[in-house]
């Protein structure tokens, strides 16, 4: 079956199953911590393999941004509030990367990943205003209603690509 | 003589219809298209009369209201309420996760925790898990994981966990203090 295994760095914090270590089924009662380097660099180095084969994963990526968390993939449409300061087609790389993940490990930023890790590429698709919200108010026994109509600027942008290089031991 | 009232006077002098046929009033058609675009889906009085119609017009209107007014505040608490389930499949409580996540400045909110929890259950249970671990060598009482499912986690609190990051501010609408209630006035000895 697959285990999963956790390590820890200054930086981030990586988590990878994998068949390699099975050996053990400890609680996490009587978890000991046994030679975290050594685990450590285990870890990093299958990551590493997980990310540079041939048969790419699909992953996933929570960025930062424009005051809001996201959690994107290959071809996700998301939608920014406001006109932001960017052109339609214009192309963005999403550096605020929170965490990155695939089918096999998950990378925890503390609080961020390193920039050059990981790769969000993103083109703006449409620049837009949002559907129409009624902000009402009714004044009781005065006769008064107020009805306006309000709506949004947004910006939408699609994710063109989510990709991780080799983790740095 | 008072011919104004007999004459219906008042209608001629500086009037551009005619003396003696009824004045005209403005239609009511666009006014009923505006009402119906709501009411027309609704059932019996409220879409058959026009006062029944302009009543729950009015209750349509409040409703959307609110519910624009709502809807930022919704996100985050139903967020919430999932993340707090997923915890609870994990025999994981929710303050102690948060505290851990926040000692090791791992800065997911709740949105994305609770998204993760749905949509990528295995990194939400590794991340339960690394939570777990923590708080145990923090001394806090934790359910441990089933020894067949558990993931062998390797961290040191130690070295991991750190002072929280300080949180954004949040200047909320309004005045800062409340001042329906005047300042005690000062005794002597404090001036």
């Amino acid at each position: 079956m697959l285990r999963r295994l956790v390590s820890i760095s200054p930086s981030s914090l990586r988590l990878f199953s994998s068949r390699l270590y099975s050996a053990t089924s400890s609680s996490s009662e009587n978890a000991e911590i046994i030679d975290t380097d050594r685990v450590k660099n285990d870890v990093f180095q299958s990551i590493s393999n997980e990310i540079q084969a041939e048969k790419r994963h699909r992953l996933f990526a929570v960025v930062y941004v424009n005051g809001r968390q996201w959690k994107v993939s290959d071809g996700d449409l998301i939608n920014l509030e406001g006109n932001l300061p960017l052109s339609v087609g214009d192309e963005i790389k999403l550096e605020k990367v929170l965490m990155v993940g695939g089918a096999n490990f998950s990378l925890f930023g503390r609080p961020l990943l390193e920039p050059h890790a990981v790769t969000v590429d993103a083109v703006v698709v449409e620049k837009k205003t949002t559907n129409p919200e009624a902000h009402y108010v009714h004044l009781n026994h005065h006769q008064t209603k107020f009805l306006n109509w309000k709506s949004d600027e947004a910006t939408v942008v699609r994710i063109k690509s989510v990709t991780a290089k080799g983790v740095e031991q | 003589m008072h011919l104004s009232t007999t004459l219906s006077l008042r209608r001629i002098l500086n009037s551009g219809f005619h003396p003696f046929q009824v004045i005209p009033k403005p239609d009511v058609w666009m006014k009923r298209e505006r009402l119906n675009r709501f009411t027309a889906w609704q059932y019996a009085s409220e879409r058959d009369t026009v006062k029944g119609a302009y009543r729950k017009e009015d209750k349509i209107f409040t409703y959307l209201n609110m519910q624009r007014q709502d809807e930022p505040k919704l996100e985050k608490f139903h967020a919430e309420e999932r993340v707090r389930t997923a915890l609870a499949e994990h025999d994981m409580e929710y303050p102690k996760f948060k505290s851990i996540l926040a000692q090791s400045h791992i800065l997911l909110d709740n949105i994305v925790l609770s998204q993760l929890a749905i949509y990528e259950p295995r990194s939400f249970k590794s991340l339960v898990a690394f939570a777990k671990e923590l708080a145990r060598q923090e001394g806090m009482d934790v359910i441990p994981d089933d020894p067949e499912f558990s993931y062998d986690v390797h961290v040191d609190n130690k070295s991991v966990l750190r002072k929280p990051l300080p949180r954004a501010v949040e200047y909320t609408r309004g005045a800062s203090e409340n001042h329906t209630h005047k300042p005690r006035k000062l005794r002597e000895d404090e001036y």
